[in-house]
């Protein structure tokens, strides 16, 4: 599924009749397959868009639509058609076993069991989840919790996948894991994924295309090698550390 | 047919989950019963004095006041831990997971779980429910039956809106446990209030109980008309389902403004 | 002596950090005054020239008099002991120089200052507006006022090893609601105990819940013999030292546990 957002804009209201654009007028369209790396300074209005796209707020402004389908009127069929992993609230069931999780999802979304089946026995290989499939989250690591919440947002064949930190405070070989996951889910099945992140080797190995924001505004939105040109350098990290220190600047000049 | 099966499928989960720690799910509700019981025994010791109470005898109090807890155990049964925990899931967040689902997310946490520790509740409730019918000559012709069925949908109806009001505060407050310990606290909340005949209480609470808090519309009216008691008010006995349309309307459409406000707020 | 005092002070603040939830606290108590307040006429009125073991004017005193010493007397020291023992802080607090009992009482001597200040007078204003007779017996103010100060410890005693359970216990919320309720039956604070048929008052002989409610509440609203009054605060006394036992023990028990198996 492609994604089109237009004109998007968020204002807060904040006390005492202070208002604080969050998004201004940003515009975007991600093609249906692509794994888009959305990053921004803490604050920058990463996570309202974020929210925005992911149908938890409302646009003052702008529009989203989703292959067509609106959240207005269309919530039901996008939410179907949509998995959401955030890295800090975990969408399985605390005390029971994993497994358990899953086939509630696989009823929930309306998964065919060959499907479930067909999926459960790829996802073991790549995610090694039969090793704790059985146990409850409340039992598991960090990097096995973030698997099995891969896994229970992937059962059900989403055309569409928001990962919000999904490598934030794991160990370097199941960060690897799970980039090799997310790499293959798109590759087998076009699944578009967005992903914020605050990790620059996510990006550097997952993404084609970078979209940027500071301060509520689009920044750039541009492929990994267009901004490697620009910036002459093969360095991802400077280049963002670049572009954040610019914004931090014109910050100032206006002050 | 889908929601029938998820809510299975959910509620199994949900205390496959709270079996895990099965000598706390025991030892809840035997604290539950416990206290439960203590309050059938004050009850008893109360009337173990006196023989009536504004020309109520036990066994009438005591009819009404299960017909009223009866209908509170099954309303509590899927709305109160949702609505008990919508300010903590507001604070932590986990409420935008709920927005991202194919089940809207009043559905979504009303059948994720099953409130379980109201089972002692409703279990002596219905106990003392029967006790008090045996005791007294109520006449269940088929107009009785009719109305008194309709009477404790409606009671479901008032104590589930009520209980969802108390809920959709926090998408503007976040701290309302307050208001619900005073609405439903076993010890001092209002909806004690409705456990004896309102009579006894001064005008404004009456009228506070009737058309505020339509309490009084879960136990004293219906059950009052039923028994003969309430000649002056016998009107308001059967306007029980017009105020729990009205109380489910305003309900609903609160918590619609409420998920409004977050949509468009945020926390 | 200092140290403690600032214990106490943290209490205070502590408590009237919500302001909102001291509101509510007061409403509540209002709510639940007013409704023992109407529950207990209603009975009086339509029971006309029937037996009862105490008379109207007494009852309605008993239960102002019983909310209004409720309004400090209860405590979250339960509360604090379980969540402190539950998240390993007592292990913090054992390193300290001061003994873990004492800083507690200290905290909720504070507390209780306080509430006295925010609630007891507050509401003692607005009872005495709307009941104009006297409330207390005045010849027995002075025992009521010590049976008051001995029910105070006994409460703080008992909420203590409720509180330690949680040394054995994984969840300590059921065994507090039980107790809870069972205490607001058998203390008297809900109905006065004068008032329980025969097999519950023997039950209430042997357990120190009436002492709590019961026993100062009677003693200052009900003229009584020089030698009921004596035997009444010897009950408590005793309650007094066998709880004190108790708690010591526990507490004992229950550090070692602590220090061996490392919480």
């Amino acid at each position: 599924m492609s994604i089109e957002v237009n004109n998007l804009t968020k204002i807060y209201k904040l006390k005492r009749r202070q208002k604080k654009t969050a998004v201004d007028n940003i515009s975007f369209s991600i093609p249906a397959g692509e794994i888009v790396g959305f990053i921004g300074p803490n604050g920058a209005g990463k996570s309202t868009t974020i929210k925005m796209m992911t149908g938890i707020l409302i646009p003052d402004r702008g529009s989203i639509s989703i292959d067509g389908l609106t959240f207005r009127k269309n919530r039901k069929q996008i939410m179907m058609k949509t998995g959401v992993v955030f890295g800090q609230k975990s969408v399985l069931c605390w005390d029971i076993p994993v497994i358990d999780s899953l086939k509630l999802f696989k009823d929930m979304y309306r998964v065919p069991d060959d499907v479930f089946k067909e999926n459960m026995d790829s996802f073991s290989n790549i995610l090694g989840l039969d090793e704790f499939i059985r146990q409850p989250p409340r039992l598991l690591s960090l990097g096995q919790r973030m698997k099995a919440d891969l896994a229970a947002s992937l059962i059900y064949d989403p055309d569409i996948l928001f990962l919000d930190e999904p490598t934030i405070g794991i160990d370097v070989l199941s960060k690897e894991r799970i980039r090799q996951f997310i790499k293959k889910i798109n590759e087998e099945r076009h699944t578009t994924v967005i992903l914020t992140t605050h990790d620059v080797s996510d990006i550097e190995t997952l993404c084609e295309k970078m979209i940027i924001i500071d301060k509520g505004s689009l920044i750039y939105d541009e492929t990994l090698s267009d901004l490697k040109n620009i910036y002459r350098t093969t360095d991802l990290e400077e280049i963002i550390k670049k572009i954040y220190l610019a914004g931090e600047e014109k910050n100032e000049k206006i002050c | 047919m889908y929601l029938l099966k998820m809510y299975r499928h959910f509620v199994i989960i949900y205390m496959k989950g709270k079996l895990a720690y099965h000598f706390s799910l025991i030892f809840e509700l035997i604290a539950n019963t416990i206290q439960i019981g203590v309050y059938f025994a004050g009850f008893m010791v109360i009337f173990h004095n006196f023989s009536n109470i504004a020309g109520w005898t036990q066994n009438e109090v005591l009819f009404m006041f299960t017909t009223s807890w009866l209908t509170y155990s099954l309303s509590c049964f899927f709305f109160w831990s949702p609505m008990k925990d919508m300010g903590e899931l507001i604070r932590t967040g986990k409420f935008d997971l709920y927005l991202t689902r194919p089940i809207g997310p009043m559905l979504y946490m009303v059948l994720q779980q099953f409130q379980y520790t109201f089972i002692p509740r409703l279990a002596l409730s219905v106990f003392f429910w029967i006790y008090s019918m045996s005791k007294l000559s109520i006449e269940w012709t088929e107009s009785h039956l009719v109305f008194y069925a309709v009477s404790m949908v409606s009671s479901f109806v008032i104590f589930s809106a009520i209980t969802v009001f108390t809920g959709t505060i926090c998408f503007w407050t976040v701290k309302s446990e307050e208001i619900v310990s005073l609405l439903t606290n076993n010890n001092y909340g209002l909806k004690n209030y409705t456990d004896y005949p309102i009579t006894i209480y001064n005008k404004g609470i009456r009228f506070l109980l009737t058309f505020v808090i339509p309490y009084a519309f879960t136990g004293y009216y219906p059950v009052g008309h039923l028994l003969g008691k309430i000649p002056a008010h016998s009107g308001f006995a059967c306007l029980s389902p017009v105020i729990a349309l009205a109380a489910g309307a305003a309900a609903f459409l609160f918590w619609r403004t409420g998920l409004k406000h977050y949509n468009s707020a945020g926390a | 002596m200092r140290k403690y005092a600032d214990l106490a002070i943290i209490g205070t603040k502590e408590h009237t950090a919500y302001l909102n939830s001291v509101w509510a606290n007061f409403l509540a108590k209002i709510v639940y005054l007013y409704m023992q307040f109407s529950l207990w006429n209603a009975l009086f009125s339509s029971n006309a020239g029937r037996n009862i073991p105490l008379s109207h004017d007494e009852t309605i005193r008993y239960i102002i008099a019983a909310t209004l010493i409720s309004t400090f007397m209860e405590c979250d020291v339960t509360m604090w002991i379980n969540g402190q023992i539950q998240s390993g802080d007592v292990a913090n607090q054992l390193i300290r120089p001061i003994d873990y009992r004492i800083m507690i009482f200290a905290k909720h001597i504070g507390t209780s200052a306080v509430k006295l200040l925010i609630y007891t007078l507050p509401f003692g204003i607005l009872t005495a507006l709307f009941y104009h007779d006297d409330l207390f017996c005045k010849e027995q103010l002075l025992y009521g006022i010590l049976s008051i100060i001995l029910a105070y410890m006994i409460q703080f005693l008992y909420s203590l090893i409720i509180g330690l359970m949680a040394f054995w216990l994984i969840v300590t919320w059921p065994l507090n609601m039980l107790l809870a309720a069972v205490y607001k039956l058998l203390s008297g604070s809900w109905i006065p105990a004068a008032m329980f048929p025969k097999l519950l008052t023997t039950i209430n002989m042997f357990l120190p819940f009436r002492a709590i409610y019961a026993i100062p509440v009677t003693i200052i609203t009900t003229p009584m013999s020089p030698g009921s009054i004596r035997e009444n605060l010897c009950f408590q006394l005793i309650w007094l030292a066998v709880l004190f036992l108790l708690s010591e023990v526990t507490w004992i028990t229950g550090k070692n546990k602590l220090i061996v198996q490392g919480g």
